[in-house]
């Protein structure tokens, strides 16, 4: 134990306060679905991230939840959320309006691995708002697609009008695009031509290069417990990345809240390869 | 070594001395317990040499129960800093320190409030020289005497009026303490550092002899949350939380937001794994929800996830959880039984 000593040679004044958040306006709302709003953000001091690392976002006076802005990373000025309506703070935040103001903090965690995907096939399997740190992180691999190899986006929602990113959607599905793209719902409706069923069917005729493939996955649990399986008969465990959540209170591994096994999902995470997390009891509950 | 021989009236001087420009807190007796009070208010009569660690964790100190941590939108919070000392460790409560560190001083992050009272602090620890029921010490990497973590040491046997007294080396703090005061301070003999070492090592055998009816299980890791132990456990368990309020290393807490006409204030405030809604999140998924999940977090926390990340245990064998339960739930036999299920 030679803490007394450590800290006896740090400067303990300039210490930078984790607890702190930056006042950010909200500067757009885009809705996205029925229960599902993109916000844009506009930070008093500038947020960097890297692609699939999480920030607290408070509604001031009500309490704070984590997201991964689902902008692009290299878009430094302004901060894309996009938020599910699930409980009391994201409750209040779709009701918020253009030039309120909410704070921010981080970003904390570990993201995606670009590096550890370059050169090869990257599938990206979505579910619901799960596509919203995905979209980040497919901006970074389409800002450089000769880095990668064949990039599939396969994604499913409860029905065509709970699909979010309809423009983005229809971008990536173009003949031009650098991204597979694959649509489901649950649920079609009579303009609905498309794909019905849950996304894993999409996963049975896979033609991506597994061999020297990864695949990324995001969405509600059941989703991801399932895609996982599917996915399990072509790719690697330690191939196959998987975004967890749980309640979070500080954002990095003091709270103890969001436990997961050995690690802090918000300090060891929010992304990891399902081999690390494999043997975990309970890992979908 | 730096270990000198002090009469324990100059060991009241020292504390005096100290106490003059720092906030001191020792150990004194009242008719209920044995508790941390601040010097000031006392004669020095009062201050309690104690036999082993009291009930109060350390942890209150550098971690209290509730405080501010932020305002917003302006964080003008303003957190004045006292220098402060603390009598009547014991290697326990410096242990517990030594986990918190890893939590709080993390080399990416740092909790500021924690460094602050941490360096800001002076640790005074001694030997015990009786065990409580609860103690087990030597289970988890412990013993009944201070080895480090300390900046003064204070070894008191029984029968001597003298007591031995160790600056600690790494201790800048300690070492001006020393200069300040060297005339409180004898050269150490020869019979007085025999007989310390004689009372520790008939303390450490009273501790081996009490607890060697378990061992710590390899792999807590590996029992499932449904395992029938958890529900024996369970079964017990009053959810009422003390068990971990109590841990001088428990450590969960929870940010809550509070405005104040245009500011807002961010708090933190203990949390507890023992808890229904600890794991809950919005949309009402709850990982934890069963008692049995969330007893055996705790146990899991202390030998699994902290041992695999820090090399250490995560429990310092103080006993304070086994005292405060209302079921009679003794962290040692919940060990043992983890054992024997392991074994299976």
């Amino acid at each position: 134990m030679q803490t007394r000593s450590k800290l006896e040679q740090k400067d303990i004044e300039s210490l930078e306060n984790p607890y702190r958040s930056i006042p950010a306006e909200i500067t757009s709302i885009v809705d996205e679905s029925p229960n599902i709003k993109t916000f844009e953000l506009d930070p008093e001091e500038e947020i960097e991230f890297a692609t699939g690392e999480f920030i607290q976002l408070s509604v001031p006076g009500l309490g704070e939840a984590p997201f991964t802005p689902s902008s692009s990373p290299n878009a430094t000025d302004k901060i894309e959320v996009t938020i599910m309506e699930a409980g009391e703070v994201t409750g209040k935040l779709h009701r918020m309006e253009e030039g309120e103001t909410v704070g921010v903090r981080g970003p904390y965690g570990k993201g995606y691995p670009l590096d550890e995907m370059e050169g090869r096939d990257v599938l990206v399997v979505g579910g619901g708002v799960g596509l919203a740190p995905l979209r980040s992180l497919l901006y970074m691999l389409t800002a450089q697609p000769d880095n990668f190899g064949k990039i599939s986006l396969k994604y499913g929602a409860r029905t065509p009008d709970h699909l979010i990113y309809k423009d983005q959607l229809e971008d990536w599905g173009s003949s031009v695009s650098e991204i597979d793209l694959e649509l489901t719902v649950d649920e079609g409706d009579e303009d609905w031509e498309g794909n019905v069923g849950v996304v894993t069917n999409l996963l049975e005729n896979l033609e991506v290069d597994t061999e020297k493939g990864v695949a990324v996955v995001c969405g509600p649990p059941i989703m991801m417990k399932f895609t996982t399986q599917s996915l399990l008969d072509h790719f690697e465990s330690s191939d196959i990345y998987l975004s967890m959540e749980k309640n979070m209170s500080c954002g990095f591994g003091m709270c103890g809240h969001c436990q997961l096994g050995k690690y802090y999902v918000c300090k060891d995470g929010p992304v990891f390869t399902h081999d690390q997390v494999k043997d975990i009891p309970d890992l979908w509950e | 070594m730096n270990i000198y021989k002090m009469p324990d009236r100059n060991f009241i001087s020292l504390l005096d001395s100290i106490s003059s420009d720092r906030e001191l807190f020792v150990p004194t007796n009242t008719q209920e317990d044995i508790s941390y009070k601040r010097w000031d208010n006392l004669g020095s009569s009062a201050v309690h040499f104690p036999k082993n660690r009291l009930k109060t964790p350390v942890k209150t100190f550098f971690f209290p129960p509730k405080e501010d941590v932020s305002r917003f939108p302006e964080d003008d919070l303003n957190s004045e800093r006292d220098k402060r000392a603390i009598f009547g460790l014991k290697q326990c409560d410096l242990a517990s320190l030594g986990v918190l560190d890893q939590i709080f001083l993390d080399d990416e992050i740092i909790d500021p409030f924690y460094a602050t009272r941490r360096q800001d602090t002076l640790l005074i620890s001694s030997d015990c020289y009786e065990i409580l029921d609860g103690c087990f010490c030597n289970k988890v990497g412990g013993q009944p005497f201070p080895k480090g973590g300390f900046d003064i040491n204070v070894t008191k046997m029984p029968g001597e009026n003298d007591l031995l007294v160790e600056i600690a080396e790494e201790s800048t703090l300690a070492k001006t303490i020393y200069k300040d005061n060297e005339e409180l301070f004898e050269p150490a003999t020869e019979k007085l550092l025999e007989k310390m070492s004689s009372t520790r090592s008939s303390v450490e055998e009273k501790l081996e002899e009490k607890n060697d009816f378990f061992e710590i299980p390899e792999d807590v890791e590996n029992i499932s949350p449904k395992h029938p132990v958890w529900r024996d456990v369970a079964e017990d368990c009053v959810e009422c939380g003390a068990c971990t309020m109590i841990c001088p290393t428990c450590h969960c807490f929870q940010l809550y937001e509070r405005a104040e006409d245009s500011t807002v204030n961010r708090g933190k405030v203990w949390d507890s794994c023992n808890f229904k809604g600890y794991s809950r999140v919005a949309g009402g998924a709850n990982p934890m929800k069963s008692l049995e999940s969330r007893v055996r977090n705790r146990f899991y926390d202390k030998f699994g996830r902290f041992y695999e990340n820090h090399d250490f245990y995560g429990c310092t064998g103080c006993g304070r959880c086994i005292e405060s339960c209302m079921g009679e739930i003794d962290m040692r036999d919940v060990l043992k039984e983890v054992s024997v299920a392991n074994q299976k």
